[in-house]
């Protein structure tokens, strides 16, 4: 069952033309990435789901309710982090988390929300003594107080160091464990290609592929990437047997072969008669990255 | 409710804890009080009762010159009801028709009573019967029409007044900073009417005002004694009308500014005028005629007034009923500026 359906959605900023017509539907119990560059239209489009952004063109409907006609139908029923935190400076982590608990009607004990996002000892803490880290740990935990059956999260790990980040993505997985669906956005790929079941690509306001992390790389990518550190002519790796794609960033060079045996042979023989050094060469699987490179010709961090 | 009385919680919390707003708010007024009954209060005499005896009326009696807390004054009954409305007697004691009449300014009228008791029961008994009067006679206190004042008295009502306007103006300034922080914005993502933010904020910023009001008074009392002498209900009414003129001015104001900065500047523009030329520090008439109509036109003017002639009598200068519907005037219009205005984001 959809709880989420979006179609032909549109939204401008004055003359700015933010989303165009993007489409697409989330099932329950899913974790559903929309990934894309910063100002690709991930925060437009997910506050525009959710409600407190008009749309101009197209349809939303989450839980079967329209956002805009029935707002607090919406908006009680889910759980929300926006990617910027704001809120009553002078009151604790704890007050914040109660206040926000009184405008549900079932919600989670404080306890546990302190806890599923490692703010306990924090409790007594004035939200303006906050790093910017634990504000966004606080910013989630507030999306997770009524307990919503759709949780949406905007970015939920920027900012966050590597530990707080995989302690989140546990507790995505907990919430989804719980039957929750899950809409998150990110421009971390890597984080989409763990943690969500489907992803949608996003790029200056159009969805440019959309289905599971896996199979977005199979069907753009049947080969394996090599990285090989190197800052010099490319030609000659890419008429290596089995490359299919090459591409060169400062001082990388990534080709994508169909016949990883065949292509390393070749590769090894290259660089003995250029002299090349082959320390430091990875392969790898394709990734997200890779096929976001593939559709936009840039990487997602630019 | 329960939103509301969280939200009100909040409010409060996140004000309470602000140690410039409370500076600001609640000392701020209170020093204003002290340094100026310090330069202008001569606190001391107020302490002693100034009894001004009418040695012409039909008793030129003698009182003991060492009752505590006395200080005697002997002249014509001319003389001293003038000195009474000059404020240096609390009281004139003159026999008139049959009847002892204590004349008495209304801020003394307390004062009057306690000189009652203590003639009726020590003082005038000798006397009276020495000249074969019987106690039959009345003690009447009879307070007297257009006395002045002491500074201080004139001053403090004034002193509450300008802390209701500062709470009013400066107070939105919290709002400023809930919408420019995006506070508000972050709120709208949530299950709520927007509108309890704002109403459980202005429900706290009345409970500050009557707060002000009780530690305004107060601290004039214990200070100066500073005599209230009005009644409780009709004063709440002024604060209330007061607080909640300058409360919907004050959103009207910074519904215009982005930031806390630009609020702040367009909020002084209106508050400075307001505390030179409404009659807050002296009295009007020492603002020169040729801005009277500013003084005419200030909201602030007539709160103050109300305030002196219900909090201490002191005579109105335009007229209770004008100051109500004066002050009403400046609450509809700027309620609906601020509405009209209102933005949340």
């Amino acid at each position: 069952m959809s709880v989420i359906t979006v179609s032909n959605l549109h939204k401008f900023y004055g003359p700015l033309h933010a989303v165009r017509g993007i489409s697409f539907a989330v099932e329950e119990g899913e974790v559903f990435g929309l990934l894309g560059p910063n100002g690709a239209g991930k925060t437009t489009t997910v506050e525009t789901i959710i409600g407190l952004l008009r749309r101009d063109r197209g349809e939303v409907r989450v839980l079967g309710f329209d956002p805009e006609k029935d707002s607090l139908a919406v908006k009680s029923r889910i759980g929300v982090q926006l990617q910027t935190v704001h809120l009553f400076p002078r009151l604790t982590v704890f007050e914040t988390l109660l206040l926000f608990s009184s405008f549900y009607r079932e919600c989670r004990p404080i306890g546990e929300l302190l806890a599923l996002v490692g703010l306990t000892e924090k409790a007594h803490t004035r939200v303006e003594k906050l790093s910017g880290g634990q504000l966004k740990r606080l910013s989630v935990a507030l999306a997770f107080v009524g307990n919503g059956a759709v949780i949406f999260l905007d970015e939920p790990t920027s900012g966050l160091d590597p530990q707080s980040r995989r302690g989140l993505w546990d507790t995505i997985r907990r919430l989804q464990g719980e039957g929750k669906t899950i809409f998150l956005t990110t421009h971390y790929l890597d984080e989409a290609e763990r943690l969500c079941d489907r992803v949608a690509i996003i790029d200056h306001g159009v969805i440019i592929a959309l289905g599971k992390p896996g199979d977005l790389i199979a069907s753009h990518f049947r080969e394996k990437a090599i990285e090989i550190p190197f800052d010099g002519d490319v030609l000659p790796f890419a008429s290596l047997p089995g490359v299919t794609r090459f591409r060169k960033d400062e001082n990388t060079v990534t080709i994508y072969t169909e016949d990883l045996p065949e292509t390393f042979v070749a590769l090894n023989q290259l660089a003995e008669s250029k002299d090349i050094p082959l320390e430091g060469v990875v392969v790898r699987e394709a990734t997200l990255e890779d096929v976001f490179l593939k559709l936009t010709g840039r990487r997602v961090r630019e | 409710m329960r939103v509301f009385f969280r939200f009100l919680g909040a409010h409060f919390k996140n004000t309470i804890r602000d140690r410039m707003a409370l500076f600001w708010f609640l000392a701020f007024p209170v020093l204003f009080v002290f340094l100026f009954g310090l330069i202008f209060g001569d606190a001391k005499d107020s302490w002693n009762v100034r009894v001004g005896v009418a040695v012409d009326s039909s008793a030129s009696f003698s009182l003991p010159e060492d009752a505590k807390s006395l200080i005697f004054f002997k002249g014509l009954k001319v003389e001293e009801l003038d000195a009474l409305r000059k404020g240096q007697r609390d009281v004139v004691l003159s026999l008139e028709g049959g009847n002892c009449v204590l004349f008495t300014t209304p801020q003394s009228v307390e004062k009057g009573r306690i000189l009652a008791k203590i003639i009726e029961n020590s003082l005038l008994r000798e006397e009276l019967k020495k000249r074969g009067v019987s106690l039959s006679w009345k003690i009447v206190v009879q307070p007297i029409a257009s006395p002045r004042f002491r500074q201080i008295d004139y001053f403090l009502p004034g002193v509450l007044a300008m802390a209701l306007m500062q709470l009013g103006l400066f107070g939105s300034l919290d709002f400023v900073e809930l919408r420019e922080k995006k506070v508000t914005r972050y709120l709208g993502a949530m299950p709520l009417r927007r509108e309890i933010i704002l109403w459980s904020e202005i429900t706290m910023r009345v409970g500050i005002a009557l707060v002000q009001t009780i530690v305004i008074l107060f601290s004039g009392w214990v200070v100066f004694r500073v005599p209230f002498s009005g009644a409780v209900f009709p004063l709440l009414s002024w604060v209330l009308l007061g607080s909640a003129t300058f409360v919907s001015l004050g959103y009207f104001l910074t519904s215009f500014a982005k930031t806390v900065e630009s609020a702040s500047g367009l909020i002084q523009m209106m508050q400075f005028p307001m505390m030179f030329l409404s009659g807050i520090f002296f009295p009007p008439e020492i603002v020169p005629q040729s801005i009277q109509f500013v003084t005419r036109a200030l909201p602030l003017s007539y709160l103050g007034d109300a305030l002196r002639n219900v909090a201490l009598n002191i005579p109105s200068q335009f007229g209770r009923t004008t100051d109500f519907l004066v002050l009403l005037l400046w609450l509809f219009g700027s309620l609906l500026l601020a509405w009209r205005f209102f933005r949340w984001e």
